[in-house]
């Protein structure tokens, strides 16, 4: 096993071992924070623990596509900004008819038929994705840079889809993806399921997961080697982009409107922070999905967590940020070479020291 | 030939348009961040042209700089009355003081500047809405319904979905809330979190209530978004909103309508967006020669519930509505 696969393991151990301390915590302050039961009104499972994964799903589908992007070396900041295009397209096929005064209140209908509501924002949200890939790749922008651009004009686009106005919907196929059940257990998680299932194929059983860490590690070594790095990075720019778009179809279903101004708000940290607690370095490289997943977990758990415990609204962030920062000092190496060397003693130490 | 006269017609007409209007009314709004600041905006705009004066109207995206640019605009413009609502309440001394200068009357609307910068600069008059007024009437309402119900003697545990943290809206409701709710004994407080006035972050919110506190009977949400986005949380807990849980908006608008008369949402307390009804005859009373004192002059606002006919206020002698006799003349 080489260096950067060791510390990936090792880092995704430490993501694991941190949310099993938190629930741990959990468990010795409110036991009953782990009740689960079997709610006959709604068909679904009912509990706490629930909760954290069905409330997780929206960043941990993002955070699938920029553990790609962060792997390549990049980041995408417009996720939140795409998450409020797709919301605000959807809802305005579901209501949008002005020429019909039937169609001026909500109720259980929708003007364009079901699946024109939902593959549109979605095959949108591809575009931006792609378009947001062509400058990074093509013409060469810092991913920072070329991501701002959609971040910002991404809301002005949903407001203008809407007309600045929140529309919302009675319509039931669509509140089913947010807000309803399937073998016990709310819609977003499975919807989560299958995307990470999805990416986690696609990378492992393609050659394209390769790719991406080579482009990370060494983009001009794997250009000169006959990578396609353009076609690479245009790719993980335009997955994360759908991957947004079909979170803010769940985020939007969730209360049945659309809210440009406040959709998918600070996504993108919640994203990039997830990626990074999962243990994939922010430099690029190997990468690390079942990390990402964890991380996604730990940061819902925390604001459970917290309004579980009834945290005073004015402490949450604080309270957040400490818990994520003794999480993230933990994976460093510093602290993971002091670690280890208390455990394994001076043979660990002697071998990172050639490596 | 023909050109040059279209042309000599086209400036003639111009000419007289601009020495048409009667005034020349600056407005420096905050932005658009939500549906009852696009009432707000939509009203002003819409209405102060029709009584042929004419309005310069700036949004500032939420920025105090670019307010503070509007307003220098407006004084090298020129125009007759300033209406100003701030985005922040401190750091506005200098710019008001400019206006002061230029003797341009300031109308302040909704946002009121702190006191320290009132006291030192010159207004003409102050109107916008009472949010600790607003916050004791969500709990006399709900004080005096319960009584309705026969459940006055009853141990009853309300929650309140706050507004964003720190802000005027929030803090003052809340307190108006507290305030009246500490009368009343047997009404016990059991939480209040923050639900940042929007759907979305007002259900986790109420999610976890439901596992943590072992009864809720009422819930205060501070705008009626934050008490929508409940509703789906409660249904999925297998209660019933509105007959298990009461839930009591604020701001009424025709959301908040549509779920009173399904019977989901029991009460909304309005805060009235429409400004310009009120704030027209006020700048005619001032062009009559009029003064206000420097109080601040607050709307009127009613309440909506389902069957109309309760008190929400202290002394009894306001009652609410039925929300199903009003929602045809909602705008917003």
């Amino acid at each position: 096993m080489n260096k950067r696969e060791s510390i990936l393991k090792s880092k995704l151990l430490y993501a694991v071992a941190a949310e099993a301390l938190i629930l741990l915590v959990c468990l010795i302050i409110r036991p009953d924070f782990f009740r689960i039961s079997y709610q006959p009104e709604t068909g679904m499972l009912y509990g706490s623990l629930v909760d954290i994964v069905n409330r997780s799903s929206e960043i941990t589908i993002i955070a699938m596509g920029m553990t790609l992007v962060i792997a390549t070396g990049g980041t995408d900041l417009s996720v939140g900004a795409v998450v409020a295009v797709s919301g605000a397209l959807a809802l305005k096929l579901i209501r949008w008819d002005p020429s019909n005064p039937l169609y001026s209140t909500p109720g259980d209908y929708s003007v364009y038929p079901f699946w024109m509501a939902v593959a549109a924002p979605m095959a949108v949200c591809l575009l931006m994705g792609m378009f947001n890939g062509m400058l990074i790749a093509k013409f060469k922008m810092q991913p920072i840079i070329a991501t701002l651009v959609l971040m910002v004009a991404g809301r002005g686009i949903a407001q203008i889809a809407t007309n600045g106005k929140q529309f919302t919907t009675l319509y039931s196929p669509f509140r089913f993806i947010g807000q309803g059940s399937f073998l016990t257990l709310p819609m977003p998680i499975w919807i989560t399921a299958a995307c990470v299932a999805g990416v986690a194929l696609f990378t492992r059983l393609t050659a394209y997961g390769m790719f991406v860490e080579s482009v990370g590690i060494n983009p001009s070594a794997s250009r000169v080697s006959g990578l396609r790095s353009g076609r690479v990075i245009i790719i993980a720019y335009a997955l994360t982009a759908f991957l947004a778009g079909i979170s803010g179809l769940i985020y939007s279903s969730r209360i049945s409107s659309c809210d440009s101004n406040n959709a998918g708000l600070n996504y993108e940290l919640d994203a990039i922070l997830a990626v990074v607690i999962g243990g994939t370095n922010m430099s690029g490289g190997k990468f690390s999905l079942a990390g990402t997943v964890v991380g996604a977990l730990i940061i819902r758990t925390i604001t459970t967590f917290v309004l579980y415990f009834g945290v005073v609204s004015e402490a949450i962030m604080a309270f957040k940020a400490m818990i994520i920062a003794v999480v993230i000092v933990l994976q460093s190496e510093p602290a993971r070479k002091f670690m280890g060397s208390r455990r394994k003693g001076p043979a660990l130490m002697g071998g990172a020291a050639h490596a | 030939m023909k050109k040059l006269l279209t042309l000599a017609l086209v400036l003639a007409l111009l000419a007289s348009a601009s020495s048409a209007f009667a005034l020349t009314i600056g407005f420096s709004q905050i932005g658009q961040e939500s549906d009852w600041r696009t009432a707000n905006t939509d009203d002003i705009r819409t209405k102060i042209p029709l009584e042929g004066w004419e309005l310069i109207y700036d949004d500032a995206q939420q920025k105090q700089e670019n307010q503070i640019k509007a307003l220098r605009s407006f004084i090298s413009q020129g125009v007759d009355y300033i209406l100003f609502t701030g985005v922040v309440t401190t750091g506005w001394d200098e710019v008001l003081k400019e206006v002061n200068e230029a003797e341009i009357p300031l109308f302040l609307l909704d946002r009121i500047p702190e006191p320290s910068t009132l006291e030192k600069i010159e207004y003409v008059a102050a109107y916008g809405g009472d949010f600790i007024e607003e916050g004791r009437r969500m709990a006399w309402w709900t004080v005096n319904y319960l009584e309705k119900l026969g459940r006055s003697e009853e141990e009853v545990n309300v929650v309140i979905l706050e507004g964003t943290t720190g802000s005027d809206a929030a803090t003052q409701r809340t307190q108006g809330i507290e305030e009246v709710l500490a009368k009343f004994p047997n009404v016990k407080i059991a939480a209040k979190q923050s639900g940042n006035f929007s759907r979305a972050e007002a259900q986790p919110v109420m999610e976890s209530w439901l596992k943590s506190l072992d009864k809720i009977d009422v819930v205060l949400a501070e705008n009626d978004d934050m008490g929508l986005g409940a509703i789906d949380v409660i249904k999925a807990a297998g209660k019933v909103p509105g007959k298990d849980i009461i839930i009591v908006g604020c701001d009424s608008p025709k959301a908040a309508f549509d779920a009173i008369i399904a019977g989901e949402m029991n009460a909304t307390i309005e805060c009235n967006p429409l400004y310009a009804d009120a704030i027209i005859p006020m700048i005619k009373a001032l062009e009559a020669g009029e003064t206000f004192s420097r109080e601040i002059v607050h709307p009127e606002e009613g309440a909506f519930d389902a069957e109309g006919g309760v008190p929400y206020t202290e002394d009894g002698s306001k009652l609410t509505v039925k929300a199903a006799d009003a929602i045809d003349e909602r705008k917003y």
